[in-house]
């Protein structure tokens, strides 16, 4: 288990790290916009940048327009001013490209942590709850491993680690607050860097130990941890999937091996993060 | 009665569960256990009297009531996903 690490900015106007076991590149010739990259990437392992890399992009700004083209390997470059759509479309195209790379992985869009050496997932849809918990259970002894991407060997069923900066939709309860300094907002969202989160970062892959389906429950006094028959967790686990096309059956058996091998939950959780995270932590898979 | 078995579908079982995914639609679903045990019996072959009869025996529910749920839930599995022949 590692601790947040320096940004990984190499040079002022470029950016390597690895994700999943490829080399990213990030070459941008703006240094404050790099700096601003880097904040997000840098809960990720370093490299020195004198191989090449598995995936490179390039940021180059337009004097012009006072604009910023991003070029991906694979896309129609993007065009914008605003650094907050920017990194979304280059995440996007990160995320997308390593699913090509890395087509005999499992990617599923989960949020991970891990505690003694076993990777806990939080499956659930957009604005369920999954980044407030994970940030709540950093406060519980947990450590980091992704907020939204979490891609699987299955045949190891271990958790590779995607340790970005945690995104936040809403500011979390009190007693869980995000610290001053550090958080990037961008108005929808709110970014939180790795260096900021006063826990450990995991330095994965780890065993999955546990799946929990996360679902915000106004009406209950308690949060609730239920437990949910194999083909309910299997088709709730397929929906969360993001390459299933690139696997045999559409991915259906590889969902069914991860559903047969861990506890799956339903994780009903209330305005009381504090019991949640409790809750989550008596488990013993 | 048997279920045609559309090659756009992924069936599998799971804890006595079947779960298709319907690959057209990009659709998954989950069946419970009485549909099932429907379902089973639909693949071998079996028509809705045979399952109700068979369904009375195992729940011990009158087997006109059990006739009603089986055609009820063959209707539905119709449209969901499979074409009987």
């Amino acid at each position: 288990m590692a601790h947040p690490s320096v940004p990984r900015t190499l040079s002022s106007t470029e950016i390597g790290f690895v994700a999943v076991e490829r080399r990213v590149r990030i070459s941008c010739d703006d240094s404050a916009l790099c700096d601003f990259l880097s904040r997000n990437f840098e809960g990720f392992d370093a490299w020195d940048l004198s191989e090449e890399a598995d995936l490179a992009y390039v940021i180059e700004g337009d004097p012009a327009s006072s604009t910023f083209v991003l070029s991906t390997p694979r896309r129609p470059a993007l065009n914008t001013s605003d650094p907050g759509k920017l990194l979304f479309s280059l995440e996007k195209s990160l995320t997308a490209d390593l699913q090509r790379a890395r087509s005999d992985l499992l990617f599923l869009h989960a949020a991970a942590l891990e505690r003694n050496g076993l990777a806990y997932l939080l499956v659930g849809e957009s604005g369920s709850g999954k980044s407030t918990t994970a940030w709540g259970l950093l406060r519980h002894g947990f450590a980091y491993l992704s907020d939204e991407l979490s891609p699987i060997d299955l045949g190891s069923l271990r958790v590779f680690r995607y340790p970005h900066a945690i995104s936040f939709k809403r500011p979390p309860p009190v007693g869980y607050e995000l610290p001053h300094k550090g958080v990037a907002d961008f108005g929808r969202t709110m970014r939180l860097p790795v260096t900021g989160i006063s826990a450990a970062v995991s330095s994965g892959p780890c065993p999955l130990g546990a799946v929990l389906f996360v679902r915000y429950s106004a009406d209950l006094t308690q949060p609730a941890l239920l437990s949910v028959s194999a083909g309910e967790a299997t088709a709730r686990l397929y929906l969360s999937t993001l390459n299933a096309l690139s696997h045999p059956s559409n991915g259906l058996d590889a969902v069914m091996r991860i559903v047969r091998a861990v506890p799956c939950f339903q994780l009903e959780t209330t305005a009381d993060l504090k019991a949640t995270c409790e809750l989550i932590g008596s488990l013993r898979p | 009665m048997s279920i045609h078995i559309d090659r756009s579908l992924i069936v599998r079982e799971i804890d006595a569960e079947v779960v298709i995914l319907n690959t057209r639609s990009n659709e998954i679903h989950r069946l419970n256990t009485t549909a099932s045990q429907i379902w089973r019996y639909l693949q071998d072959g079996k028509d809705p009297a045979e399952i109700a009869r068979q369904m009375a025996t195992d729940f011990d529910v009158r087997e006109s009531a059990a006739l009603a749920d089986v055609n009820s839930m063959v209707r539905e599995l119709k449209a969901l996903v499979a074409v009987p022949t």
